[in-house]
């Protein structure tokens, strides 16, 4: 409807200018201008349903919206680890196998180099001085810990493209998350953030963090917490 | 803990120092912009310098931190500021060596302060935030976790895989930015362009207007431009924290820039084209092919070859080959699905000989009456080359061309600005209706998008979000411009 419209109004404008001719200047540029109101009104009213769009006032590619949707922990992650140091597992497990091979026992064992190789690599980049301790190696967080920390969001698609800060070759994170994460098991993986102290995560701060992986349900989900949380809840 | 109030006490403690970082970063670019432009381009107003001034600092640094990163040497804010100032410096020396001396002002007097006032106006609004975004999985990702990874790692690695052969890398480096020089994230310096790309799309329909009276000229200029700011598929486009909006606004400038030396005495002027080009070229991972075929389109204007060949494809062709040869001769890449191939990489490497070949050997010295009509000769190869693909593989070809035209009248956010389009061209043939250099780059645009979507796995989808539906908004800018000048010829 909206293109027969403009079609009517540009075949008015083409007998209106072949019968006003001294005004020929001033009707193109009044049609011009409403040519712009008219496109205006129609992106301000179908802009909102097409994307979504967000104010950027913090400064930060973390979107407010990203909290309640519960996506991307990976754009905040950065600016709580920076510059601390986080102790993580020492269990990385090397294996080496062919992706061609469909007889690789790749889908049962690359839990443990996933999580464990990506996590820590992860982390450095994001700017944290990473400590691998095999005392943490079986720690586990107890369940009415558990619900205790806050949720920071589903971090599949985190955990997908980790394949760029590895060392394993293959793209690994992008197959076993498409095969495995998406269309095998189809669970989530979320970050989880828990700390005594409410300023332990701000930026700036070279505190210490601990940071655990733990198959809970079906996935290993990643436990960040500072280290007094962790000596009296969990290491005791 | 709670994320509400955890979230913005993070964001408390980084937003200001952020904000300057990011402010500062643009003005750099913008002064050291400016300071090429006036070398290359000393004759040139004051307005048209400080316009293309951004443009040009942002393009010179994605191509210095591309060939830093080919080169393999490590990759930092030391070595990526060295390699920045080093390319300004070269041009500049090239510029003086093999053309003319003009005498050079920098500093404009009066209208400086005023410009530069007006800048740091520009600057602030840019980088405050008010400007709403869009932020997608490819923003998350290509663009911000890769070229996190790519500043933690000082350069590329075999592990990057799919992003090393999908992602403009042009672009990724833009967007280390921020992990360079201590900020989050690149918004600022997009709307940073798009205000340059606005600047320019104004400043480009006042000049092609001399002979209308100036109010006429004014208002034609700026409602023009209205026009593309309210229309949707630009908005969809600036908003969109992507490399479709970069790859717009230096076809724009590419394009503008090709016209307006067409026209004068060009000097080291073609060296700035050149740098347009040549950044074009490294945005998007196909860049390569639009940049060959952008040359090809310029070298219908009144160019000498050795500047068509040497100025503007050369250094393309550098820059394209470095790359094949970084990704796929010293590293072993195992992503599961690749758009860039070995297989199209030496497509391209041929398809750019080739044109080099052309643009030495034949332009203006045989076959001169198919030269003649050389933009006819171009259409209709394009419109082959999807006829090929077309009988390749009729199902798939007809499925893109379906999905293209949903997207295009539906779907794909582009509202009533095709249609808006057709009228403004409707009303302006007549007798005096040239078909222009605009109309040809939006044209064959429109049909090497088309070539581009079918060379990907997959093919085009219905929505906005679809590649190959951002790939054809990239055309918008180009196509107003060229439905705009037409119309306001007949004012």
């Amino acid at each position: 409807m909206k293109h027969i419209l403009m079609i009517v109004a540009g075949i008015a404008v083409y007998f209106l200018i072949r019968l006003k001719k001294a005004y020929r200047t001033q009707i193109l540029l009044t049609f011009l201008g409403l040519l712009a109101c008219v496109s205006l009104v129609f992106t301000c009213v179908n802009i909102g349903g097409t994307v979504t769009l967000t104010g950027s006032k913090n400064q930060l590619i973390h979107q407010p919206s990203f909290v309640r949707d519960g996506i991307y922990p990976d754009t905040i992650l950065p600016l709580m680890v920076q510059g601390k140091t986080v102790y993580t597992k020492d269990d990385i497990k090397q294996y080496e196998y062919d992706m061609n091979d469909p007889s690789a026992p790749w889908e049962d064992r690359l839990w443990d180099v996933h999580y464990g190789h990506n996590s820590r690599n992860l982390l450095a980049v994001m700017g944290a001085k990473t400590v691998a301790d095999a005392g943490l190696n079986d720690c586990r967080i107890p369940d009415e810990m558990r619900e205790r920390f806050t949720d920071l969001g589903y971090a599949n698609d985190m955990y997908r493209f980790s394949f760029a800060v590895n060392d394993i070759p293959y793209e690994y994170g992008n197959f076993f998350h498409y095969y495995t994460i998406y269309t095998v098991d189809g669970n989530p993986v979320h970050v989880y953030l828990a700390a005594k102290d409410a300023d332990a995560f701000l930026p700036g701060k070279e505190n210490e963090l601990v940071a655990l992986w733990q198959r809970d349900r079906y996935c290993e989900d990643l436990y960040l917490m500072d280290r007094e949380t962790f000596d009296e809840e969990v290491g005791r | 803990m709670n994320p509400d109030q955890l979230l913005p006490s993070i964001a408390g403690a980084v937003a200001m120092p952020y904000f300057f970082s990011q402010a500062a970063v643009i003005l750099c670019l913008l002064l050291y912009g400016y300071v090429i432009v006036s070398m290359l381009c000393a004759r040139w107003d004051l307005l048209q310098k400080i316009l293309l001034a951004f443009p040009a600092g942002l393009g010179l640094f994605a191509v210095s931190s591309y060939l830093v990163t080919v080169t393999g040497i490590p990759y930092n804010a030391f070595s990526a500021v060295c390699a920045w100032l080093v390319l300004g410096i070269i041009l500049i020396g090239v510029s003086r060596l093999f053309f003319a001396r003009p005498a050079i002002r920098l500093w404009p007097g009066g209208q400086g302060i005023v410009a530069l006032v007006l800048i740091c106006a520009f600057i602030a609004l840019a980088c405050s935030g008010l400007i709403s975004v869009t932020v997608s999985n490819d923003t998350v990702y290509n663009y911000s976790f890769y070229p996190r990874a790519i500043v933690y790692f000082g350069g590329l690695r075999s592990n990057f895989d799919i992003f090393l052969t999908d992602v403009g890398q042009g672009c990724a480096l833009i967007n280390t930015l921020p992990f360079l020089f201590g900020f989050n994230e690149t918004f600022g310096i997009q709307h940073m362009l798009t205000f340059s790309l606005l600047g320019l799309f104004c400043y480009s329909l006042y000049s092609e207007t001399k002979e209308k009276p100036g109010k006429v000229r004014i208002a034609a200029a700026l409602l023009g431009t209205l026009l593309l700011v309210c229309t949707m598929p630009f908005l969809l486009l600036s908003k969109w924290v992507l490399a479709n909006l970069y790859f717009a606004a230096y076809m724009f400038f590419g394009a503008y820039l090709a016209c307006d030396l067409s026209r004068r005495e060009r000097g080291a002027g073609i060296m700035l084209l050149s740098l347009v080009i040549a950044t074009l070229s490294i945005l998007r991972i196909e860049g390569g092919v639009y940049a060959a075929l952008l040359t090809l389109l310029i070298s219908t204007l009144e160019y000498k070859n050795t500047e068509l060949a040497f100025g503007l494809l050369l250094p393309v062709f550098i820059l394209q080959v470095s790359y094949f040869v970084r990704i796929f001769c010293t590293m072993v890449i195992t992503a599961p699905y690749r758009f860039m191939t070995e297989t199209k990489a030496v497509l391209l490497t041929a398809v750019l000989i080739a044109e080099l070949c052309y643009l030495l050997f034949i332009r203006g010295k045989f076959a001169l009456r198919v030269q003649k009509h050389l933009d006819r000769w171009i259409v209709l190869a394009l419109f082959a080359v999807n006829v090929l693909l077309c009988l390749r593989d009729p199902h798939a070809y007809v499925e893109n061309c379906r999905a293209l035209f949903t997207n295009v009248l539906y779907t794909g956010g582009w509202s009533i600005f095709p249609v808006a389009v057709a009228v403004l061209y409707a009303l302006s043939v007549n007798r005096k209706f040239r078909f222009s250099f605009w109309d040809l780059s939006a044209l064959t645009y429109l049909l090497y998008a088309l070539v581009v979507c079918f060379m990907r796995e997959g093919g085009l989808r219905e929505g906005v979000g679809d590649s190959g539906n951002r790939v054809l908004l990239q055309v918008v800018p180009l196509l107003c411009y060229a439905a705009l000048s037409h119309f306001e010829e007949n004012l």
